[in-house]
């Protein structure tokens, strides 16, 4: 007797088989549309209708049962040879394929056979297989992607092989790898892989016991290796082949194809690639999205193609491979390409980019605007530059899991868009880098170098340092200022940065933007020791989420628990970039060296303690110091600051002005000149460094200005240091 | 015996010199002496993270948050893991008092004295024979949280000009 409970349960695995079942429909009809005469694929066809009118019949679906009941007559008689193949009967086979899908559905939701009403679908059934004239089958709805039926883990159907010689072979090739494997909760496999991470820190405490017992070491040296074995296996447990995206498409082509009156031929490449299957799920839209962008807007219709001199038929590729530890998947089309031009005019247009500027910007550059928010949904673009809406939407969605969008296209020959996931989410290689006394971790994905600090400032030897001023430190890397963030001042584990001069940058790339995370380098006793081993190590990580209460602060994606057992913060990179608000990095002085010619007009702008704006002449500038109050020494009327063996003189800004200096505990100094000669003016706060936007107006300035500026939109003060300073 | 009264098994606690009890059934677990990670740039009654078994477990200063200052050393305080929905929270205690069954009808509303800052987390008064025990819902405590976002984002700099 079967229980209700239990019959609910088969009613569970009848839905996933049979949309599962669906699925081969699918790429079944398209193969036998390619090959009409496929006997073996006929076969395969009707077997596949008949169990779902069995299993209908069984669970008492009416409608389902007469529906399949009226397929299965048509199929037979296709089988028969009774009927050849051709448009109208596919088309009907499609309807039924969607009305099947439907029915599954509302039962999936509901748990019965809802009141949809498919009687005309079954008598354009019978009409077809008794070889009447019918109506053309209505245009194949185009489904929005739904997820499958039910979370589960099912094996990859690879594409079925050429046909091979039809004979009584029950359940063809492509069915058996089902016999060969078993559906597991999602769950299940989610906690097998927690208890592997806790065997993984039991094992690793194990290790850390001292003995020389080589029973023990005996048994905590296989321990270790089937740890490891199993970690391993566990991980792929989760991993599907992307063939369950993939596997929609050809339907999905067929039907865009058909509504948009173009011949697509689809080649599907690396279906076998692995994913996670969080990760499968969250590329299926924008996959589709990519799909159907390329039918829809990127390749032509017939007449356009052969006018061109192309083949009829359009070709779109989907490519998906593993690359150093990521999965690419391409969308190719071989379509029109984007005219870049009309991007450009647009970009200018919605006020992106100044119009020079957009002139002088690379192709490749120009194309990225297509990812900006609405940007592509404007009609004059799609209709000219052959691409689609919506390419924020489907680049927000990638780069949420982690992942990237680029976009290539030759004009008049197609476009690529290639899209980079990890592997997984829930395992990654991270950077484990050290700031003050805490460990954090940076996904690996992101890291592009790391580049050790040099503090010698003298020295050409080495790294980088950082220049650029306290509000906005940067980097000079190969003619590059990039911004950088001080890990420990930014997180509050130091009131001020030890890292200005000996830490190490973690240089990283999010979206478009790359900047430095300067992070602990190697301190104490090895000066200028290259190596940045003991401030980062590289280690693959389990990634734990860490609730809303913590992700809420926007900084952390999540954490892990490293071999030690030590528990560490997962860095959210694209949090910390919005949280830092960076400004982007940019091209040193375009190509001219480092040395900065056009420091003659350039100015650096400061607020004075007394919060006036002024600016000095950069070029007189040596260096900016930030020192305590205390560190100032009164010398009769006047103040000093030691440096090195010598003193700098120190006036203050205010002072120069004819105001009152004010005190504080702390202060900013701008060294003029050098050695001997050099002279500090102490300021509150440093802005930023900004190109002359007039001519120095010298008319009715106040004391100890030479002239007013336009700096920056600002009229500011130019502070006098033309003569000297009077101290 | 089976009570017939509707009751409430509640597990109390001791944090600074006031009592307070939580639904028993969303305890999971009482930890001594656990080490915490500190989660930087958290809100102040975050007390950090802790590692349970393969889960990452946020850990809530209730004194913090109650505005009541602990009078033990961090390390020797406990944490009372509660498991509510999918998620883990721990809850910085004194001491785990024990577990005890509270008719419904001899909780009395809480009254506007206990106005400290997670008023709202309490759900009732009991008078037990030698103490008050304030009862809590833990899920409105971690609500209360999630709502007090930290202030929008100051560059952490060095100070200008002091």
């Amino acid at each position: 007797m079967v229980g209700a409970n239990d019959n609910e349960e088969f009613v569970q695995e009848f839905l996933v088989e049979s949309t599962e079942n669906l699925d081969q429909l699918d790429r079944d009809l398209i193969a036998l549309e390619q090959a009409p005469g496929d006997e073996e694929r006929l076969a395969s066809i009707f077997r596949t209708v008949h169990t779902i009118k069995g299993n209908s019949g069984f669970f008492g679906f009416a409608k389902l049962g007469a529906l399949t009941h009226s397929g299965e007559h048509l199929l037979g008689r296709l089988r028969d040879g009774k009927l050849t193949f051709d448009d109208r009967v596919t088309g009907s086979l499609y309807s039924m394929v969607d009305a099947v899908r439907a029915i599954l559905r509302t039962i999936e939701t509901t748990g019965n056979e809802g009141d949809h009403d498919f009687r005309d679908l079954a008598q354009r059934l019978t009409a077809v297989a008794a070889g009447e004239a019918v109506e053309p089958a209505p245009p194949v709805p185009v489904q929005a992607e739904t997820p499958p039926a039910a979370a589960v883990a099912t094996p990859s159907v690879p594409h079925p092989s050429p046909a091979k010689p039809a004979l009584e072979k029950p359940p063809a090739a492509d069915r058996s790898v089902s016999e060969s494997s078993i559906r597991v909760d999602v769950g299940l496999v989610g906690s097998i892989l927690d208890l592997v991470g806790e065997l993984v820190l039991a094992r690793n405490e194990l290790r850390s016991i001292e003995t020389t017992d080589p029973a023990v070491l005996a048994a905590a040296h296989r321990i270790n290796t089937v740890t490891n074995a199993l970690q391993e296996t566990a991980v792929k447990t989760r991993l599907q082949p992307i063939e369950h995206v993939f596997s929609k498409f050809p339907r999905t082509v067929r039907d865009l194809a058909v509504s948009c009156g173009k011949e697509v031929q689809l080649s599907i490449d690396g279906g076998d690639t692995e994913l996670d299957r969080t990760l499968i799920e969250s590329i299926r839209d924008p996959l589709t999205h990519l799909v159907r962008n390329a039918i829809d807007h990127g390749i032509e219709p017939p007449e356009v193609r052969a006018a061109r001199g192309k083949p009829q038929v359009g070709r779109l590729a989907l490519r998906a491979f593993n690359e150093s530890g990521q999965v690419t998947i391409e969308v190719e089309d071989d379509g029109g390409g984007i005219a870049v031009s009309a991007v450009r005019a647009k970009a200018v247009a919605r006020g992106l980019v100044a119009a020079d500027e957009a002139a002088a910007l690379p192709d490749e550059r120009v194309l990225q605007f297509i990812f900006e928010p609405g940007f592509s949904t404007a009609a004059a673009v799609t209709s000219v530059s052959g691409r689609g809406v919506g390419m924020d939407v489907v680049k927000t969605n990638i780069e949420a899991i982690g992942g990237t969008v680029d976009i290539h296209s030759r004009p008049g020959l197609g476009t690529t868009v290639r899209v980079r996931v990890p592997l997984t989410l829930a395992i990654m290689p991270a950077l484990i880098v050290r700031s003050a006394s805490e460990r954090l971790a940076i996904p690996q994905a992101a890291v592009r170098e790391l580049v050790p600090l040099h503090a010698d400032r003298e020295s050409d030897r080495g790294g980088p340092r950082i220049e650029g001023l306290d509000d906005a430190p940067v980097i000079r890397l190969r003619g590059r200022l990039l911004p950088v963030v001080f890990l420990d001042e930014f997180l509050g584990l130091r009131p001020q940065t030890a890292c200005r001069d000996e830490g190490t940058v973690v240089l990283v790339r999010v979206d478009d933007h790359e900047f430095g995370i300067v992070i602990d380098g190697v301190r104490h006793g090895q000066p200028g020791a290259a190596g940045v081993g003991e401030s980062a190590s590289l280690s693959t990580v389990v990634v734990k989420p860490i609730g809303t209460l913590l992700s809420q602060i926007g900084l952390y994606a999540g954490a892990t628990v490293l071999g030690d057992g030590g528990v560490v913060l997962i860095l959210d990179l694209r949090g910390i970039l919005r949280a830092a608000d960076l400004p982007a990095g940019r091209e040193a002085d375009e190509t001219s060296p480092p040395a900065a010619t056009s420091d003659a007009d350039r100015y650096l702008v400061c607020r004075t303690r007394q919060g006036r704006r002024i600016a000095l002449p950069l070029e007189r500038i040596t260096r900016l110091e930030h020192v305590a109050a205390a560190d100032v020494q009164p010398l009769g009327d006047r103040q000093v600051v030691r440096h090195g063996a010598g003193f700098t003189a120190v006036v203050d800004a205010d002072r120069l002005l004819g105001d009152e200096a004010m005190v504080g505990n702390a202060m900013k100094l701008v060294v003029l000149g050098s050695d001997e000669g050099a002279v500090a003016v102490a300021v509150g706060q440093i802005l930023d460094v900004l190109p002359a936007e007039s001519q120095l107006q010298s008319t009715a300035v106040s004391t100890g200005v030479s002239g007013l500026l336009a700096l920056g939109g600002m009229a500011t003060e130019v502070l006098d240091v033309s003569r000297g300073l009077p101290w | 015996m089976v009570s017939l009264v509707p009751c409430l098994d509640a597990c109390s606690f001791r944090v600074a010199t006031h009592c307070f009890a939580v639904d028993s059934g969303c305890v999971a677990e009482v930890l001594h002496s656990a080490k915490l990670t500190p989660v930087p740039l958290a809100p102040e009654a975050i007390a950090g993270l802790l590692h349970l078994r393969g889960t990452i477990v946020p850990v809530i200063d209730l004194g913090h948050r109650l505005g009541l200052p602990s009078m033990e050393a961090g390390s020797s305080r406990t944490n009372l893991v509660l498991r509510l929905g999918d998620d883990c929270y721990s809850l910085l205690v004194d001491e785990v008092l024990d577990v005890q069954t509270i008719p419904l009808e001899r909780i009395e509303r809480p009254t506007a004295a206990a106005g400290h800052a997670a008023a709202d987390a309490v759900t009732g008064v009991f008078a037990a024979e030698t103490r008050l025990i304030h009862i809590l819902d833990p899920e409105r405590l971690v609500q209360s949280l999630i709502k007090q976002r930290p202030t929008p984002f100051v560059r952490h700099g060095v100070s200008h000009g002091g």
